[in-house]
């Protein structure tokens, strides 16, 4: 957009505007500057540029702002009143021509713009982006340098409370839209000058605002540097989410896990920070990024920490056998019972089999139609209003589920593993590797149609090998379990007690290692 | 990438993938086999005695590895024995790979017939098996030695819990007289209980690959006391569960020992599908981390890309799994291979070691 109104204007302005617009920088005269923001407003109706004369002065000025974007008590009070109605007489008429531009210029700048955050801009590109962002330009005849005043009033949600990381014990709140709060909530949460929030701007048409954070001095530079770097590598016209930039910097775009964990939390970030891992925040995204990860940290919760460490040790079990349940159930159901009878009691067994008569499909059939059923039910509450989506995926479930059963479609039994399924799925405590259990259970419940107990094994190897030679970040995903460091392991089979986590998760060479010393 | 990979395997990892490698067939046949020769229940002692051989070739095995510590047995052999003779032992043991892979998958497709799939083809079963491990190998040393590190604790919890699960069948009258017969069925058993442990001798290409080199004895000892625990004790529990003249009738005593019994009142009354679950992971490491050999030494005696062999290796592997007729020759097989093992390890790495001391201490003679 900026590159084509310079270009027009290169077209038609005389020669001086000409050089300077080929630079891209302001022009002293006011009027070729304004020249500019005019065209610019045939294309955008809330741009706002407001002429005046400073003071008694004749000296021209003017203001350039979104209209919707900022603060209008900070333009009228702060900005237009000190510079139009209380400006000192002394600068006024009879001395304003023994004065130059750019004393002006200083003295607006020193003494009358009550103004938090001031910058100067010299560049067109500059001025608009800033414009565009929600600061407003003010410009002074004579000047080549245009000041930036911080004005901007962002729309935006109040601070809320977690919607997909639920705790029982601890605080809910979350992150929201904006990335000054967002960045807010960490500072405030995690008083530590190494604290690092380091800005990169990515987007081609959209230059959105992204915020890598890490503890300096504790976080190994080199990760530091590998995600700055992935990330300046992109290359696209807009980020609109973390999940853009999640796609853009993973290591394995065919993986069905998730190489970066995306929270809403910030006791997760700064948890993650204070093991030296890297946040990123994306303007706009209450989702922030922590990278690298390993596939337990998805079926970890935060508030495993805030119980006790009895309680946080067995529920983290408890989640375990969950992750496995809601992968492996329907197919082991479906392997035991199409190829491996003789291997579950026999009365069970038999009540299996008395269950399944009149059932016309095999249990592989069976097992997708339900599957294939809750996930519609799951998807479809997940869209509606809460209120209706709850009712919805209830009366869905239940009608479902015993009309099945009566129709003789599918077996009672089946509609037990089918839920408990479901049941367990919802029990991982994070929703993106939820999602890929829930799409490779369906891979699962196919190899075990074909080849029984034999494809379960074989699907887990694949399974298995896959995650083996994951990385993220460059470090591996399954770690501490493999590669195997024995310190690490007592937060992954266990939730040690605090007191005894005294070193930091030892693969990711921080450069303090110490958490915490003494008894 | 920001930290490329070091292509180093931890101790840890080394020892988990030689123990990996060494627990396969050997653990479903291992009974019968060393009762076949001992006649008697006696076969623990074999085991042990097996062990404390073996302890002996392998510190020899430790000893070689120092002249050459970054090169595979592949890559020094030529440089001791010279470029011909050298080469010949590689391309033994290489062959003592590719019979042991081909063994592994026909005793894989053996098993998952007689207990798991009667009706689907063996082509089938071992070509996605063959997929999966190429999958695995590709990715090259390190996702081979984490699968490792996965794999193998859960296959001696799950093989912990089957066996003490089986204690409700053990009769220690089964298990007596403790050398009724003298010392001599004991040796008699030695070659069937050595022929389980075999696969300690990877230390040989390993040991290039380790980052801490001085842990390689430590390494060797446990990748050779913990493959014989674990044979005792399955040895004991089964002989103890189903007697002597049983287990010498069955093809694969340890899992019909499992069937032996029922345990009702949980949800499951039977434990084989357990066992045979994780001995399938186990029989997939000892594949895979032979074919990854085998390929390994073309490569580095041709110099060429591992890749081609990797492919080629693969159906050459199922055609010769395809070759016995029936389950005794496949038990054939097992021994042949063994015996090409024994050879590399019993003659040439002694003869290595010796000619490598001699060209040192001829060389160190000469510099003074």
């Amino acid at each position: 957009m900026i590159k084509r109104h310079l270009y027009r204007r290169k077209r038609k302005s005389k020669n001086e505007e000409k050089q300077a617009a080929e630079n891209g920088m302001i022009a002293r005269d006011l009027q070729t500057n304004l020249k500019y923001f005019k065209r610019l407003k045939e294309h955008h109706a809330d741009l706002v540029i407001r002429k005046f004369k400073i003071g008694g002065t004749d000296k021209n000025a003017c203001v350039v702002y979104m209209n919707e974007l900022v603060d209008k008590q900070v333009i009228n009070n702060h900005i237009l009143k000190m510079l139009m109605v209380d400006w000192p007489e002394a600068y006024s008429t009879e001395n304003a021509d023994s004065i130059s531009p750019a004393a002006l210029f200083d003295f607006t700048h020193d003494h009358i713009l009550a103004v938090n955050n001031v910058k100067e801009g010299q560049s067109y590109s500059e001025l608009l982006l800033a414009v565009l962002r929600g600061s407003t330009v003010l410009m002074i005849d004579g000047i080549n340098t245009a000041l930036i005043l911080d004005t901007v009033n962002k729309k935006k949600k109040a601070l809320g409370g977690s919607f997909s990381e639920v705790v029982v014990r601890g605080s809910n709140t979350a992150f929201i839209d904006t990335l000054e709060d967002n960045m807010a909530l960490l500072r405030q949460n995690l008083v530590n000058p190494d604290l690092t929030f380091f800005e990169l701007n990515v987007g081609r048409r959209t230059q959105c605002r992204v915020i890598i954070a890490y503890l300096n001095g504790l976080a190994n530079p080199r990760l530091v540097e590998e995600v700055k770097n992935r990330i300046r590598k992109i290359d696209t016209d807009q980020i609109l989410d973390s999940g853009y930039l999640e796609q853009f910097i993973e290591d394995n775009p065919l993986s069905p896990f998730p190489q970066l964990q995306n929270t809403e939390r910030p006791d997760r970030v700064i948890a993650a920070l204070n093991e030296g891992r890297v946040a990123i925040l994306v303007d706009g995204s209450p989702y922030v990024l922590i990278a690298p990860v390993a596939f337990w940290m998805f079926l970890q919760s935060p508030e495993d920490y805030y119980e006790r460490w009895i309680p946080g040790t067995l529920i983290r079990w408890l989640r375990y056998l969950a992750a496995f349940i809601s992968l492996f159930l329907p197919s082991i159901y479906i392997a035991f019972t199409s190829f491996h009878y003789g291997l579950i009691p026999t009365e069970l067994a038999i009540s299996i089999t008395a269950t399944r008569e009149g059932v016309p499909f095999p249990a592989f059939i069976e097992a997708l139609f339900m599957e294939f059923a809750v996930e519609i039910l799951r998807e479809a509450g997940l869209r509606l209003p809460k209120t209706v989506g709850q009712t919805v995926s209830i009366v869905g479930g239940l009608v479902i589920g015993e009309s099945a059963v009566r129709a003789g479609i599918a077996s009672p039994i089946m509609v037990i593993v089918v839920a408990i399924t479901a049941i367990c799925s919802f029990a991982i405590p994070q929703y993106s590797a939820g999602i890929s259990l829930r799409y490779l259970r369906f891979a699962v419940m196919s190899f075990a149609a074909l080849i029984g107990l034999y494809g379960l094994v074989l699907f887990f190897l694949l399974m298995t090998i896959h995650l083996v030679r994951l990385e993220s970040f460059g470090y591996p995903y399954l770690a501490p379990a493999a590669p195997v460091r024995v310190q690490d392991l007592k937060d992954l089979l266990f939730r040690a007690p605090l007191f005894r986590m005294k070193r930091r998760p030892q693969l990711l060479k921080p450069e303090d290692q110490v958490r915490q010393r003494g008894t | 990438m920001i930290q490329r990979q070091k292509r180093q395997l931890t101790t840890i990892q080394t020892a988990f993938f030689t123990i990996s490698i060494i627990l396969g067939m050997g653990v479903l046949t291992l009974p019968r086999t060393i009762t076949e020769g001992t006649q008697t229940p006696d076969g623990w002692i074999s085991v042990i005695l097996a062990g404390i051989i073996f302890l002996v070739w392998g510190r020899l095995i430790i000893l070689l590895n120092r002249y050459y510590p970054d090169l595979t047995f592949f890559q020094y052999m030529p440089l001791i024995l010279g470029k011909w003779l050298g080469n010949l032992v590689n391309l033994i043991f290489i062959l003592y790979m590719i019979l042991t892979a081909s063994y592994q998958l026909r005793g894989l497709s053996a098993v998952t017939f007689l207990y798991l799939l009667p009706t689907t083809p063996d082509m089938v079963k071992i070509l996605i098996f063959i997929f999966v491990a190429i999958y695995l190998i590709n990715g090259g040393i390190i996702p081979i030695a984490r699968i490792c590190e996965i794999l193998l604790p859960i296959t001696l919890i799950v093989f912990a819990f089957v066996l003490l699960l089986s204690f409700r069948v053990f009769d220690p009258q089964h298990i007596r007289p403790v050398m009724g017969l003298g010392i001599e069925p004991v040796l008699k058993g030695t070659p069937g209980a050595v022929l389980a442990i075999t696969g300690f001798e990877m230390m040989l290409i390993l040991n290039a690959y380790m980052e801490q080199k001085k842990q390689a004895w430590k390494v060797m000892v446990a990748s050779i006391a913990i493959p014989s625990v674990f044979y005792i004790v399955i040895y004991v529990a089964t002989i103890g569960g189903l007697g002597m003249d049983q287990v010498l009738t069955l093809a694969f005593p340890t899992l019909e020992l499992l069937r032996s019994y029922e345990i009702t009142g949980i949800l499951f009354e039977r434990y084989e599908s357990f066992m045979l679950a994780v001995w399938i992971m186990q029989i997939f490491t000892t594949y895979v981390g032979v074919h990854y050999f085998a390929s390994l030494g073309f490569s580095q005696m041709t110099g060429k890309n591992i890749q081609y062999f990797i492919y080629g290796l693969a159906p050459l592997h199922f055609l010769i799994s395809a070759i016995p007729n029936n389950l005794n020759e496949v038990f054939k097989l097992g021994d042949i291979y063994s015996c090409i093992e024994l050879f590399v390890v019993l003659v040439a790495v002694p003869a290595a070691l010796g000619v490598a001391w001699l060209k040192k201490r001829l060389s160190s003679s000469w510099k003074k």
